[in-house]
């Protein structure tokens, strides 16, 4: 068999492109629940560290409510941890951060459940707290033992730096970032005869909302079903931190046997959830006079929150990252998890890379400062190379780093810009420009090798039409559409012929989160494998029907032929269903080749890796620190690219995020450690007036050398760390203003920026 | 009562709800969903839907607020337009194919908004020429945050939108003509002597445009559950320019005093550009700023170097107060029981004032001021500086003026290091507190460079 006029490679829009643009697209807080249904909300905790006791006797008193419940009430476990336990649903004797959830209470409307939330007393008996990152290595306030830390040796390190020829310390700090996913987190709970539970839930993973609202309510998992169409963004946001709504909403469901609705408000969903983990990154580093690295000792250390979360996994993916697209012959890197009384961070697009990344780039501008070499000229020098081992030993591949950063530097005139700063800060006093060129290679597959794995549903009704079903949701990157492309490819049929189901646990089992940005990588690859089983039994219908050989059957345009003989698909369809043959299948797919030992820090954890590069001219002002980005130029892999829009869409964006991260996101807290920013109003995201008037994405298409689906690559985290040109060209700016670009740190808000610059005057 | 149209539909809505009502809410709870909650605190324009009102000059104008915290009794005499008004016989608007077009959503929870602010900004007519496309656009868009696109694509749209226009779309001018002056008719406007009366006898609070009240009611959940609204008396919304200066009714929002005082105070309509988002600058009121005494107002200071005076009024009677006078302390005022801001004088600046504002913030747009500083300075016939006035926000509690520093520049002649000197008083003047905004050296620094700023830019070029 053969297909032809495949959909894959083409522009379709999102498959939910209309809807969203008349506000048909329902999420959450739009299902239309039964008449009777009530409305959540939670009571949270004031106190960074506290023994409590509760009081909530007005709650239940307040107009309006139906019922309450806190860790008392719940029939299972209260436990809604990923991997490690230590995430409560509602926080028993004990608060462990200032946001923490304590109880939820269900009533008639939402105002009346927030009102009446709002009247608990609670008494604290404060406990002393640990809220900055600083407190907790000075006190040792660690997640292990500091035996068990994250530790990769290449060579002797030490001696490599002592005896190169030139030698440099640094340090770098990020703050936190905040997801803020347009949609807040929300579920709704139904409950079901017999008592199971139907859930929709905002998540990047139904399969684990499943399974912690199962243990959650005493249930099995075949108990509970979770559905999810589409979330309002999720950035990694929605990896773990949904279960908190799904599981109070089906607590407190089961207790009313009434559907309940909990839909966080904005400042309540700052305070409750993880944020990227902010760290402190060190480095002492060897290098000869061209700037090439010649040994490097790297500490990473990361504000994990007051709880494990994922942040092992995110720790891993930092130190695996911290030599970005270089090459460290001799390395020591280790990954320090503090624990600290905030809310447990948490995944977020880049999951640890972006931090372990900008330590490199910070160290390669510091090195090219010290030599006064050109910042480029010294990347290129340390570009890991073809056949070259990254410091845990994976051989890379034919690495594009230098072709991708020539073509760009070409294409985009590095040079002439750099002149053109030049110029620009001999002629101007007290505004500077500057430009950066900096280089992502992130490596593609989830570090925890079991989750590297994909199931798909895939049944032909007998009208031809196709539903189509995953364990991967959409949260705006175009997985539907572009699985559905895949789908209809192999199937030759229009696009419009596939129909994608809502993400649903009980279609497809044991979903891994979508994350990792291993969404159409691995879903894709199930759907594919599908989608040919079904195109081989309908062939070998066609074929018997014809009487001609399956092989020389051609599907293409919504028609099978063999010859001169033609039929739609939806005949061959329907012939199938006569002929008794199973119109569906279960599709599966692992990733295979990849193996990595955590205890030695050694392996191949990553399929393939996506790269990418930046150039970012900027502007300072001298008197207030204010900046902004004056052109954008990126060159980024794509490899055959299943849905070109889709995939440019992940790397405007995801620049556009990283640039968040990187220069104007700042979590602010108080002394008592509660959030001082506690929505969009003093938590200030990019707006359009923060992209560069000049913003120019081009696709580097080259096929994936790894088998991946269509060759494709994933684009989903990659391109945030893009922004990290941005940074490194404030950096730069600063230098030309004499100032310390060296204590330049993340977010670079205007003040941050003022207090690496000399005093005017 | 408010009394107003929604969408398509041929009859007029009589709605009588709580002054803590808001639009949002209403149009959810009625199964309009398509207009979604993104942080109720008018900040990301998830919730953003259109009205077309009578402006203050009397004509039909179409923009778009944030639904999320605007009270209901807002909607009196308007039409409300929201996302699902949008599409005609099944058939996408121009607006929604623009975006469908250029890729502009992705997970789609913003889309909603931006749809209707492409649709508002479209009727404004307001980008025809390609030069000034990017930055009319990017204006068009700053009160809607999308954390997925990055944005390009949306530009995309509204450039293309810009284009092609709106088309016979059913929301012409003139149909809103018809329908406003109808509405104006079933429920006329309050006059300034009815508002002023229910001021005074109704003991509950003054409501203008709701963007600093409503915060309260979505966010900390404080009941309101009347209210006397200025919003809809439009003779409180006019702005008389005459001889001596503008007299601005306080009903008046910031895009009218925008279009008032822009081409006579450049700096200004620079600063107001930054004021908050469209939404905001189309609902907030110069009253509701100045009385809110908020310390990090933008409006204020600049006000003050000018030499505004409010017109107070209660009841019958008014006095007229220089508005420095005004703020008495932290989020203290000298309006007496009853009484409001019926007016804010502006004078024309002096012949030879140099006038400049500085705002400076996190984020470029829509952000609250770190600091800000407005100067008011008059140079002499010997280019010396005759008289100085600078007042600033967020450096004290109340916006207050720099008295020291001005005393320093005072008669000097008109140099960076008279500037600089200046700025070293103003260690005098204030001593800022930190918050999440800012340090308080922050605030220090920058403010003392804001002074450096001013010289640099209006040293006479020899
Ligand atoms: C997203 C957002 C962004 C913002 N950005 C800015 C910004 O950049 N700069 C800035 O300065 N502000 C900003 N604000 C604050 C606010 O928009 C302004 O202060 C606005 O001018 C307030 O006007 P209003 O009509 O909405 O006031 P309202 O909220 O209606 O009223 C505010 C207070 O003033 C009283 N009041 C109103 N009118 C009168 C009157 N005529 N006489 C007596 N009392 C009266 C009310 O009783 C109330 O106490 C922002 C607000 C939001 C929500
Ligand atoms: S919901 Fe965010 S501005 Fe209204
Ligand atoms: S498309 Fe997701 S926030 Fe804009």
């Amino acid at each position: 068999m053969k297909t032809k006029n495949a959909a894959a490679g083409k522009s379709p829009p999102h498959d939910s492109a209309v809807l969203h643009a008349t506000g048909e697209a329902r999420y959450i807080d739009d299902i239309p629940l039964p008449a009777n249904a009530l409305h959540a909300a939670i009571g949270i905790s004031q106190c960074a560290h506290a023994e409590f006791k509760t009081n909530l006797a007005p709650v239940r008193a307040s107009p309006g409510v139906v019922a309450v419940a806190a860790a008392a009430d719940i029939p299972g476990k209260n436990e809604i941890a990923p991997v490690r336990p230590g995430d409560p649903l509602f926080a028993e004797k004990t608060v462990h951060y200032a946001g923490q959830c304590i109880f939820a209470v269900a009533a008639a409307d939402e105002k009346s459940a927030r009102r009446a939330a709002q009247k608990a007393k609670i008494t604290y008996r404060e406990k002393p707290a640990v809220l900055t990152m600083e407190d907790a290595l000075r006190k040792k306030s660690f997640l292990i033992p500091e035996k068990d830390f994250f530790r990769l040796r290449r060579g002797d390190a030490k001696k490599e730096i002592t005896r190169a020829p030139h030698r440099l310390r640094g340090e770098v700090r990020c703050g936190a970032q905040e997801h803020f996913y347009l949609e807040g987190q929300a579920a709704a709970a139904l409950p079901q005869e017999g008592g199971d539970m139907l859930i929709y839930s905002s998540t990047q993973h139904p399969a684990e909302i499943q399974k912690l609202a199962a243990d959650v309510l005493g249930i099995a998992m075949h108990n509970v079903v979770v559905q999810t169409r589409r979330i309002g963004g999720g950035f990694g946001g929605k990896e773990t931190q949904a279960a908190l709504a799904a599981c109070a909403a089906a607590v407190l469901a089961q207790k009313t046997g009434r559907a309940v609705k909990l839909r966080l408000p904005r400042a309540e969903d700052f305070a409750v959830t993880g944020k990227r983990h902010p760290f402190l990154g060190k480095y002492l580093a060897g290098f000869d006079k061209n700037g090439k690295i010649l040994g490097a000792q790297i500490t990473l250390a990361a504000d994990c929150g007051m709880s494990a979360d994922l942040s092992h996994a995110i720790i891993r993916r930092a130190v695996l990252h911290a030599h970005n697209a270089y090459y460290y012959p001799a390395a020591d890197i280790t990954g320090i998890p503090c624990k600290t009384n905030k809310a447990s961070n948490t995944a977020f697009r880049g999951f640890g890379g972006p931090q372990g990344m900008l330590l490199a780039e910070k160290m390669i501008t510091d090195i090219a400062r010290f030599l006064g070499r050109d910042a480029l000229a010294v990347r290129r020098a340390n570009f890991i190379a073809d056949g070259q081992r990254t410091p845990y030993g994976q051989i890379v591949h034919k690495p594009p780093l230098a072709d991708i950063a020539g073509a760009l530097a070409r294409n985009a005139s590095y040079a002439a810009k750099k002149k053109a700063a030049e110029k620009f800060n001999k002629e101007n006093k007290t505004r500077k420009r500057g430009v950066a060129l900096t280089p992502v290679k992130f490596g593609i597959s989830f570090t925890t090798k079991f989750l590297n794995q994909a199931g798909a549903l895939l049944q032909i009704y007998r009208d031809g039409t196709v539903a189509l079903n995953h364990g991967g949701t959409e949260m705006g990157q175009g997985l539907f559409i572009k699985i559905a492309q895949i789908a209809a490819s192999v199937f030759g049929v229009p696009l419009d012929c596939i129909r994608c189901q809502p993400t649903n646990t009980a279609r497809v089992p044991n979903a891994s989160a979508t994350a990792a940005s291993s969404g159409a990588d691995l879903n894709g690859m199930a759907a594919q494998n599908a989608a040919m089983q079904l195109r081989a039994r309908i062939a070998a219908t066609a074929a018997r029907h014809w009487k001609c050989a399956a092989d020389t059957i051609v599907f293409s345009e919504g028609t099978l032929r063999c010859g001169k003989r033609a039929m739609s698909f939806a005949q061959a369809a329907d012939i199938a269903h006569r002929a008794r043959v199973s119109l569906s299948a279960a599709g599966f797919y692992r990733t295979p080749k990849i193996h990595f030992d955590e205890k030695t820090a050694r392996g191949s954890p990553f399929y393939y890796f996506a790269c990418g590069a930046a150039l970012v001219c900027c502007e300072i002002n001298l008197h207030t620190g204010e900046h902004r980005l004056l052109s954008a130029d990126i060159l980024h892999e794509t490899g055959s690219s299943i849905n070109p829009a889709m995939d440019l869409g992940q790397i405007e964006g995801g620049f556009a995020q990283g640039w968040g991260w990187l220069s104007c996101e700042e979590i602010c807290r108080n002394e008592k450690g509660a959030l001082t920013t506690t929505g969009p109003a003093t938590y200030k995201i990019p707006t359009a007036g923060d992209m560069p008037p000049h913003f120019r994405v081009r696709l580097w298409k080259k096929p994936n050398a790894a088998k991946t689906v269509l060759r494709s690559k994933a684009v989903g985290e990659p391109p945030l760390m893009l922004a990290l040109a941005g940074w490194c060209a404030l950096a730069d700016a600063i230098h030309s203003a004499n100032g310390d670009a060296k204590n330049l740190n993340a977010p670079a808000t205007p003040e941050q920026v003022l207090s690496t610059l000399p005093e005017l005057n | 009562m408010a009394v107003f149209y929604l969408n398509r539909e041929s009859a007029p809505r009589r709605e009588s709800a709580a002054a803590d009502a808001t639009v949002l809410e209403y149009l959810r709870a009625a199964g309009w969903t398509g207009t979604k909650e993104g942080c109720a605190s008018g900040d990301c324009g998830a919730c953003t839907a259109v009205v077309a009102e009578l402006n203050a000059e009397g004509k039909p104008a179409f923009r778009g607020f944030n639904s999320c915290i605007a009270p209901m009794p807002f909607l009196a005499r308007k039409w409300l337009i929201t996302v699902e008004g949008l599409k005609q016989n099944g058939r996408l608007h121009p607006a929604q194919k623009a975006m469908v077009k250029a890729h502009g959503s992705q997970c789609g929870f913003c889309t909603p908004g931006f749809v209707m602010s492409l649709f508002a900004f479209c009727k404004s007519g307001a980008a025809q020429s390609e030069e000034t496309m990017r930055e009319k656009t990017t204006a068009a868009i700053s009160g809607n945050l999308c954390r997925c696109t990055g944005y390009r694509p949306i530009l995309a749209a509204a450039a293309a939108l810009a284009k092609t226009g709106c088309g016979n779309d059913g929301y012409g001018i003139a149909a809103a003509r018809k329908k406003l002056r109808e509405l104006h008719l079933l429920s006329p406007p309050p006059s300034a002597n009815d508002f002023s009366r229910a001021a005074a006898t109704a003991k509950a609070p003054i409501l203008a445009g709701g963007t600093d009240s409503m915060l309260a009611v979505t966010q900390q959940l404080k009941p309101m559950p009347r209210a006397v609204f200025i919003g809809g008396a439009n003779e409180l919304a006019q702005i008389k320019k005459q001889k001596d200066g503008w007299h601005i009714g306080a009903a008046a929002n910031w895009e009218s005093v925008g279009r008032a005082l822009g081409s006579a105070l450049p700096s200004f309509a620079e600063m107001l550009a930054r004021f908050g988002s469209p939404q905001i600058r189309g609902q907030a009121t110069i009253g509701g700023n100045i009385a809110n005494a908020s310390p990090v107002a933008d409006g204020p200071p600049a006000f003050i170097v000018l030499g505004a005076e409010l017109v107070l009024r209660r009841g019958a009677k008014s006095r007229r107060l220089p508005l420095e006078k005004f703020f008495l302390g932290y989020k203290k005022t000298a309006l007496r029981q009853g009484e409001w801001i019926e007016t804010v004088f502006v004078p024309k600046p002096a012949r030879g004032a140099v006038f400049r504002i500085y705002k400076v913030s996190k984020r470029r747009e829509d952000d609250i001021s770190a600091l800000l500083f407005a100067f008011c300075l008059r140079r002499s016939a010997e280019g010396k500086i005759a008289e100085a006035k600078i007042a600033a926000g967020g450096m004290a509690e109340i916006p207050k003026r720099a008295k020291f520093a001005e005393k320093a520049l005072q008669g000097k002649p008109w140099t960076m290091q008279t500037f600089a000197r200046a700025a070293r008083e103003l260690e005098k003047d204030f001593s800022p507190i930190g918050d999440m905004r800012a340090s308080k050296e922050y605030r220090r620094r920058a403010a003392a460079n804001l002074f450096l700023r001013f010289a640099e830019e209006t040293a006479r070029k020899k």
